[in-house]
């Protein structure tokens, strides 16, 4: 990545939205680099949405700077320079509700300059992709939620831009789609497009990003490859246990043996444990409570979710 | 970088027929209240004015009142169905989607006001014809229509294009532009002399009456030089509006 020039490189920018003045964004600075999917994740209200309003020029930072391959980004002013290298998929309803799927991913790509016969031949296979070609013909105001957020996928995709942006695109898809989606994203990137993913769904998020900056109340909480960010949770291990339901057993007796910091929920009960004490303790669990007694028992590896999570409890 | 190059966003020619054809397709849906909204009241308010007129009033007044519909029926589209709809557009992000494409903002507007300008013409059409046949007008003269339509759809769908920008949401949006509609109706279709003398001035800072003017020396066979002034009046509101729009009055997040 060093021997080319990030595509985006943020300085300590600072977002500030007034009447209420609320800080969306504070001190963020990261690059993101050609052939990279970048993953911006935090929790609802984090400053994601804000920030990547920012990258595309929809709104201008209070402070700090962006460039685009090495161009500021200072505003709305700068926004159709940037849309012709970056494109965007916000959040949100999709608009032009009477525009047919076709027409819509279509005249897309011929904003996008394609000529005619390449942007229809682009939206079929896109449209074909994203399993939405028998919807073709359809009016976008009469799709379901998920049928419209894949055609505003599709119409973002359309006319191959460098730099994809984003914002929870899997959000109201069912799972065997997302798949497809993280396939083509993955393919994206591997063909040298840079994608910069905002989501909270971190357990999908984890297996297409190669970097993530983790926000929360406006600023970068943690930065890195997942594995860099799962390092500090290397060294533990998470045992998962559920009572059975007809079972006379307190799950607050099993929490007391893996340790103060076990958290109950109901019948399931989780706790951390260092990881080279993780087998004895469980088998401790198991023996003390009685193989049928127990729903389920399970050791989980760290994850990004719970690197996440941890971030969210002031843990890390 | 390989890659990473820009794409070549469509030349001006190419933009404008997809970005009008995106506007267009609203025609599909809504083709039938964009017809009887923009006819419907019109026709009503020629025909309540002919039914409560004398003969000799008919005579007098006809040509104003004929003109005015058929200016009010532009301006159901033009005002008050556009200032909603762009203001939909705005809180659904539809002009969001339009910044973040490698687009001319002149372009997306012409669309825009292009669009609306023929929605309003199968409406306007059927109120001077019907309003010419009501009140026994001459429409030898009538070919002043076309600017009219042209320049007057251009100047009051600025005026609708700016409300939608301006107002906080469609309802706001839908009243303000009845307000618009509500002055054109009355400094536009009750005859000048009828008007309190405060008020008669008041007039002339509406497109819509330079509009009414030129239709209604259209209907009296008298085209002068003076409907070319007003025609270049017009052109100058849509003008001011169009600048307006896609500068200043564009909208802009916080």
């Amino acid at each position: 990545m060093s021997s080319e020039a990030p595509v985006f490189r943020v300085q300590d920018l600072r977002k500030v939205y007034r009447e209420p003045e609320v800080v969306a964004n504070d001190s963020i600075s990261f690059d993101a680099w050609p052939g990279e999917a970048f993953g911006v994740l935090g929790p609802n209200g984090a400053g994601k949405s804000t920030l990547v309003k920012q990258l595309v020029g929809l709104l201008a930072p209070t402070s700090g700077r962006i460039g685009l391959l090495g161009a500021p980004v200072n505003g709305p002013d700068d926004a159709a320079r940037v849309a012709a290298t970056v494109s965007y998929l916000p959040q949100g309803a999709l608009s032009l509700g009477e525009l047919t799927v076709g027409e819509a991913v279509a005249c897309i790509g011929r904003l996008r300059g394609l000529e005619r016969g390449r942007a229809d031949s682009d939206a079929r296979a896109l449209t074909e992709a994203l399993s939405i070609d028998e919807l073709w013909a359809r009016q976008l105001r009469k799709l379901s939620g998920g049928q419209r957020r894949l055609v505003q996928l599709a119409m973002t995709l359309v006319g191959d831009l460098p730099v994809l942006i984003l914002d929870e695109p899997t959000a109201d898809i069912d799972p065997s789609l997302r798949r497809d989606i993280w396939a083509l994203l993955s393919e994206r990137v591997r063909g040298g497009v840079a994608v910069i993913l905002v989501t909270h769904d971190v357990a999908e998020a984890e297996h297409v990003l190669d970097r993530v900056a983790i926000l929360d109340a406006g600023r970068v909480m943690a930065a890195g490859t997942p594995a860099e960010l799962k390092a500090d949770l290397a060294h533990r291990t998470r045992i998962e246990v559920v009572v059975a339901e007809d079972a006379a057993l307190d799950p607050a007796v099993i929490a007391a043996d893996l340790g103060q910091d076990a958290q109950v929920q109901g019948r399931a009960i989780a706790a951390w444990v260092p990881a080279d004490e993780a087998l004895r303790t469980l088998e401790k669990v198991v023996s003390a409570a009685g193989l049928g007694s127990l729903e389920d028992v399970r050791l989980v590896t760290p994850t990004l979710e719970d690197v996440y999570l941890e971030l969210g409890r002031g843990d890390l | 970088m390989g890659r990473m190059t820009a794409v070549h966003a469509a030349t001006r020619r190419a933009q404008f027929p997809v970005l009008l054809r995106m506007q267009m397709a609203r025609v599909r849906a809504a083709w039938r209240p964009y017809l009887i909204v923009s006819s419907a009241m019109p026709l009503g308010i020629a025909l309540l004015m002919r039914a409560v007129m004398s003969d000799a009033q008919v005579a007098e007044h006809g040509p104003q009142i004929v003109s005015g519909s058929a200016v009010l029926a532009i301006t159901m589209t033009a005002i008050v169905m556009l200032a909603q709809r762009v203001a939909s557009l705005r809180e659904t992000g539809a002009i969001d989607l339009y910044s973040t494409l490698p687009v001319r903002r002149g372009a997306v507007i012409a669309a825009v006001l292009l669009s609306f300008a023929v929605f309003a013409l199968p409406g306007t059409v059927i109120v001077m014809v019907l309003g010419a046949a009501l009140f026994d007008l001459s429409i030898a003269a009538l070919w002043v229509a076309v600017p009219v339509w042209a320049l007057g759809s251009f100047a009051l769908a600025g005026l609708g294009v700016a409300i939608g920008f301006g107002a906080p949401d469609e309802q706001l949006a839908g009243m303000y532009s009845n307000f618009l509609m509500m002055a054109v109706l009355f400094l536009g279709i009750l005859p000048a002399g009828q008007l309190p003398g405060w008020v008669a001035p008041l007039r002339w800072a509406l497109p819509s009456t330079y509009a009414i003017e030129v239709l209604k020396a259209g209907f009296e066979g008298e085209v002068s030089g003076r409907a070319g002034i007003y025609m270049l009046v017009l052109a100058a509101f849509g003008a001011l509006s169009f600048w307006l729009i896609r500068g200043p009055l564009w909208p802009r997040s916080e």
